[in-house]
């Protein structure tokens, strides 16, 4: 405070004359007609696009909001899709009784950290068990599927991402019957390959590959990629299949992970002796 | 009473007295609009003499330029333009400053520093003033080819009757 004062005594003119200036522009402003108006009309022009300029920044502060209002809807509405139920359609007699059972809720969540720029991705989500996250879920987003959580905590899960050296997803052609294993053999991050593919099957490229739904981790249908590339395997009557991934795994923000209500279900039948 | 003072005092009314009734009448300009205005009080904030106070200069050049704005109908015009060529002052001495330095006690005449510097000193300090003063007349640079004519005309006009004056009266402090 005194040093400000100190300026203000050293610099007195200086103070003086902005005072004083400061004072006269009022004055002209306020009793002289034309520089009124030049005034008035230069105040609304730049008032104008001073109160533009804070809409955009109040309306950009709101769209994460926005946003998180907009996956909570999303998740909800991926709840009704039709793979997310589990038919319970029993024939009686000629009795029909369609009723759907709720098969695969879907929680909203977002990725809050990454593993470094490298193959192996991992992803740490903000939703936790606590939320209903737990081990062996699937998690996509809306370009397809992202990965598999792998730990959970509280409050949030690591996921695995499609490109880890261990995942294995039960993936097949969408509208055709053959289905095989994806996994990432390294190298591209774009792409994937699709093993096991039976060398009959009408594979071209550019059809899209998709969720099976065999692993109970995933609803049927959920896009992964679209056929890159078809390489017979000499001795072997199948085809690797090399998947350009709809995903960018650098640049995924959001993700949806799917919870299988019936899991215990499926679990239980997996116990019994076969 | 100091002899500066007392010099300072007429120049402040006979100045002031000489812009309101006299040369206010001197215009010039087409179109509706004035090119040519006489404006000789400036004079009066050239010739106070070196060791007056920065703020005193900035103070003075208020109260003149008030008080023609007091008659000019035109309040804050004058007056922020004069007071704006008082704080420079300063900055256009230190850049005109003769090799040899000022002598603190002087009044920045022809007769203490030369023809030559004089001309130079009044040019540059009528040129601010009246580009300042013309500035703040149209509010706006968006007319800067119009400022920039006024302010030709005004200076061409405006230096005339300075000079003049300066040589009939030949100030000394």
């Amino acid at each position: 405070m005194s040093s400000l004062l100190q300026t203000i005594a050293r610099r007195g003119a200086f103070f003086l004359f902005a005072t004083l200036e400061i004072g006269c522009i009022y004055l002209v402003i306020k009793y002289n007609s034309s520089q009124q108006e030049v005034a008035n009309s230069s105040w609304l022009l730049y008032s104008g696009r001073l109160m533009e300029e804070r809409e955009q920044i109040k309306e950009y502060l709101k769209l994460d909001q926005l946003n998180q209002q907009l996956r909570e809807e999303n998740a909800k509405l991926l709840s009704r899709m039709p793979n997310a139920f589990y038919t319970e359609k029993v024939v009686i007699d000629s009795v029909q009784n369609d009723s759907l059972r709720q098969r695969y809720t879907i929680i909203a969540a977002e990725i809050i950290n990454k593993s470094p720029l490298s193959g192996n991705i991992t992803y740490v989500l903000n939703r936790g068990y606590i939320h209903g996250v737990e081990p062996h879920q699937g998690v996509f987003n809306q370009e397809g599927v992202v990965g598999i959580v792998t730990q959970v905590s509280p409050r949030h899960a690591r996921v695995m991402s499609l490109m880890h050296r261990d995942m294995r997803l039960s993936a097949g052609l969408r509208a055709k019957a053959y289905f095989g294993t994806l996994r990432w053999v390294g190298g591209d991050t774009r792409y994937a390959t699709l093993s096991a593919i039976p060398e009959y099957a009408p594979v071209a490229t550019g059809d899209t590959v998709e969720t099976t739904g065999y692993s109970n981790i995933f609803p049927t249908g959920i896009a992964i990629g679209t056929v890159h590339e078809i390489q017979p395997i000499s001795g072997e009557n199948t085809y690797n299949i090399k998947v350009k991934l709809f995903n960018d795994f650098f640049n995924v923000n959001h993700a949806y992970i799917v919870r299988d209500l019936l899991k215990e279900d499926l679990e239980q039948l997996d116990k019994q002796p076969q | 009473m100091d002899k500066a003072l007392t010099n300072s005092i007429i120049r402040f009314v006979l100045l002031w007295a000489l812009q309101v009734f006299l040369l206010k009448q001197i215009y010039w300009g087409w179109g509706g609009e004035v090119y040519l205005q006489v404006q000789l009080y400036p004079l009066f904030i050239l010739l106070l003499p070196f060791n007056t106070p920065r703020g005193v200069v900035v103070l003075l050049g208020f109260f003149l330029g008030f008080a023609v704005d007091w008659l000019y109908d035109s309040p804050g015009m004058n007056a922020g333009a004069l007071v704006f060529t008082a704080f420079i002052r300063d900055i256009v001495l230190r850049i005109l400053t003769p090799r040899e330095g000022y002598n603190i006690k002087d009044t920045p005449t022809k007769d203490s520093l030369g023809h030559t510097w004089f001309f130079q000193y009044a040019a540059i300090m009528m040129l601010l003033h009246l580009f300042f003063y013309f500035s703040l007349e149209a509010f706006t640079f968006v007319y800067i080819k119009s400022i920039l004519l006024k302010v030709l005309f005004s200076w061409l006009g405006s230096m005339f009757f300075l000079l003049t004056s300066v040589y009939i009266t030949n100030p000394k402090i």
